[in-house]
């Protein structure tokens, strides 16, 4: 059995240690928030946070897990009431949806260690998330949103 | 023993000198208005011959193709992100040799369609699998690897242009002759030996006053699978049609807005779309240096649209999209927020298209597997997308494909003006903006 903490949860997951964290979280622990896109890290798709640092979770073995803190998209907020997820709403972000909890998950991550991100500060850090439907504008107002509100702008 | 098919030596390089060749054999006459061959003997203005060519493309939806499904006594039960559930629901009945009101097809959730979900060939493999496994419920999820690989790609085609201006710079003779397979009749959804709707759409329907059109397709299918991908036949001809309009403009010595919108006359709503996008765009204000704008029109899917782009190039010779200014006209607007939203989808769609997309076919297997090879435009290469909403009180017309036909035409007009290459391959390749 491998020990993760997930969510704030501690839990159990008897897989191969090889297994990578994203299967375990999809199959393991039914956290089906975090997708699947390419298997290589190249799309961002599965992003989630390890300590509050955005990795991949289809390349990341789940024993790099061990003794860090995992958050997924349904453990972003308790209420899914994060700014961010407040102005994906509004800004009517998501097309098919796939790869927004990914790109959420990236955009957290910028807003934790840079509160006001300027559109070259959100390439950089939102560049490893593909987007197929096209939605890359509406991110980029969502994020600008998210950081005027939590800065306690509009709303 | 395995079994590598007929296929088992196709190559990309073999697909495209076939199609060379037999461009110079006659094809069906898909649209025909006075004597294109005679007028194009004229002596009297310039007279203009050009090849163009497009890739196979594949969907790439963000969720790979994946189904679930459940054989039992009752019956099936299917869950599926599926574009198609009729047709899912007839082929689970066919393969399982239940009536049709036996299977329960329930769609979840899309990760992106395109138009490959139309497609039955996922719902197959689940099927198949859970009837023989017998009575658990059975879910099949692609790698991304076979997901690109087996995909029903949008035709790869060859075209052949000639056309023939009077004095003035008017054009006298439109010949167009498209080679490539007919999407449809793979399909048995149009007889073999007729003109295939799908190959042609965008093209027969070239909204340009010529006073003598000739296009033709011929039929050569590859075997290689074939679909319909976002726009379908506009997706290829219209970046075709808009660019070698493009060509007779600047042949002509005219400004490429104003030569097309003098040859709308008749064409109401491809002329307000066009003029709506100019406009907005300041088509003929100064740009900052090294920017230059194109600029395209089409009509798909019941819907009219344009484009025009600002483009530059980087330092290091990669194309700068800077804005895309887009007019559509989808008759009434029932929801203003998802128009834009398509439009800006469809632009990034095409764009991708445009400067990366391109599927190869190497000892018969694609050879593109996942998104290292088969890139996507990341946010920090995407436009601005502007979006304005022509008025009407039309039929409402289609969203979801109009977004993209006219957008690599406008940049590869604005690339001609910037590099004078006029780019006739996609995708846009740096050396075609290089060569002498």
């Amino acid at each position: 059995m491998i020990a993760l903490n997930i969510n704030g949860r501690q839990q159990q997951v008897d897989v191969e240690p090889d297994t990578p964290l994203l299967w375990v979280l999809r199959d393991a622990l039914d956290l089906t928030g975090t997708k699947y896109g390419c298997g290589i890290a190249q799309c961002g798709a599965c992003t989630v946070h390890l300590d509050g640092q955005p990795v991949r979770a289809c390349v990341t073995p789940v024993t790099t897990a061990v003794g860090k803190n995992v958050t997924t998209i349904e453990g972003l907020d308790p209420r899914a009431d994060h700014p961010l997820q407040r102005a994906w709403v509004a800004e009517q972000v998501p097309q098919c949806g796939y790869c927004q909890s990914g790109q959420i998950m990236s955009a957290a991550a910028l807003l934790a260690r840079t509160p006001d991100p300027s559109d070259a500060q959100i390439d950089d850090a939102m560049g490893g998330n593909i987007c197929r439907c096209g939605t890359y504008q509406r991110i980029r107002k969502a994020i600008h949103r998210a950081a005027a509100m939590a800065k306690g702008g509009k709303s | 023993m395995w079994d590598e098919g007929p296929l088992a030596a196709l190559t990309s390089t073999q697909i495209s000198q076939e199609y060379a060749q037999l461009a110079g054999q006659p094809g069906m006459v898909a649209k025909k208005v006075g004597d294109a061959g005679q007028a194009l003997g004229n002596d009297t203005g310039k007279s203009l011959d050009a090849v163009y060519e497009v890739p196979f493309l594949e969907h790439a939806c963000m969720e790979p193709m994946n189904a679930t499904a459940q054989v039992t006594r009752d019956g099936v039960t299917i869950w599926a992100p599926t574009q198609n559930p009729g047709g899912s629901q007839a082929t689970a009945a066919k393969l399982v040799g239940v009536p049709p009101e036996k299977v329960v097809v329930n769609t979840t959730m899309l990760g992106g369609g395109f138009g490959r979900r139309g497609e039955v060939d996922f719902i197959i493999d689940a099927v198949e699998t859970a009837k023989a496994v017998g009575g658990a419920p059975v879910k099949v999820v692609w790698t991304r690897e076979d997901d690109i690989r087996h995909g029903f790609y949008r035709p790869a085609t060859y075209n052949h242009f000639r056309a023939r201006l009077d004095a003035q710079g008017q054009p006298v003779a439109w010949w167009h002759r498209i080679v490539g397979p007919g999407i449809l009749i793979q399909k048995g959804r149009a007889k073999a030996g007729t003109i295939d709707p799908a190959a042609v759409s965008g093209a027969a329907d070239m909204p340009y006053d010529v006073p003598n059109i000739e296009v033709e397709w011929k039929e050569k299918d590859f075997g290689v699978p074939v679909g319909f991908w976002r726009s379908v036949g506009s997706s290829q001809n219209a970046f075709i049609t808009e660019s070698f309009v493009d060509e007779l403009a600047h042949a002509a010595g005219k400004d490429p807005y104003e030569y097309r919108r003098a040859l709308l006359g008749k064409n109401k709503r491809h002329k307000t779309v066009l003029e709506t996008a100019a406009q907005k765009a300041n088509w003929g204000a100064p740009l900052p240096a090294g920017q230059a704008r194109g600029i395209a029109v089409a009509f798909s899917y019941g819907s009219y649209s344009a484009h025009v782009a600002e483009v530059s190039l980087t330092p290091d010779g990669k194309v700068r999209v800077h804005r895309l200014v887009c007019a559509i006209d989808c008759g009434i607007a029932v929801n203003p927020d998802q128009i834009r939203a398509q439009m800006e989808g469809g632009a990034v769609y095409a764009l991708t298209a445009a400067l990366y997309g391109q599927i190869t076919v190497d000892k018969g297997r694609v050879v593109q597997g996942n998104f290292n090879d088969y890139p996507m435009l990341r946010i920090g290469e995407a436009p601005v997308v502007e979006t304005h909403i022509v008025d009407s009180s039309e039929a409402p017309g289609g969203l979801g494909e109009p977004g993209v036909p006219t957008v690599a035409p406008a940049v590869c007009n604005a690339l001609f003006l910037l590099t004078s290459k006029r780019i006739r391959s996609l995708p846009i390749r740096a050396e075609d903006l290089k060569r002498a």
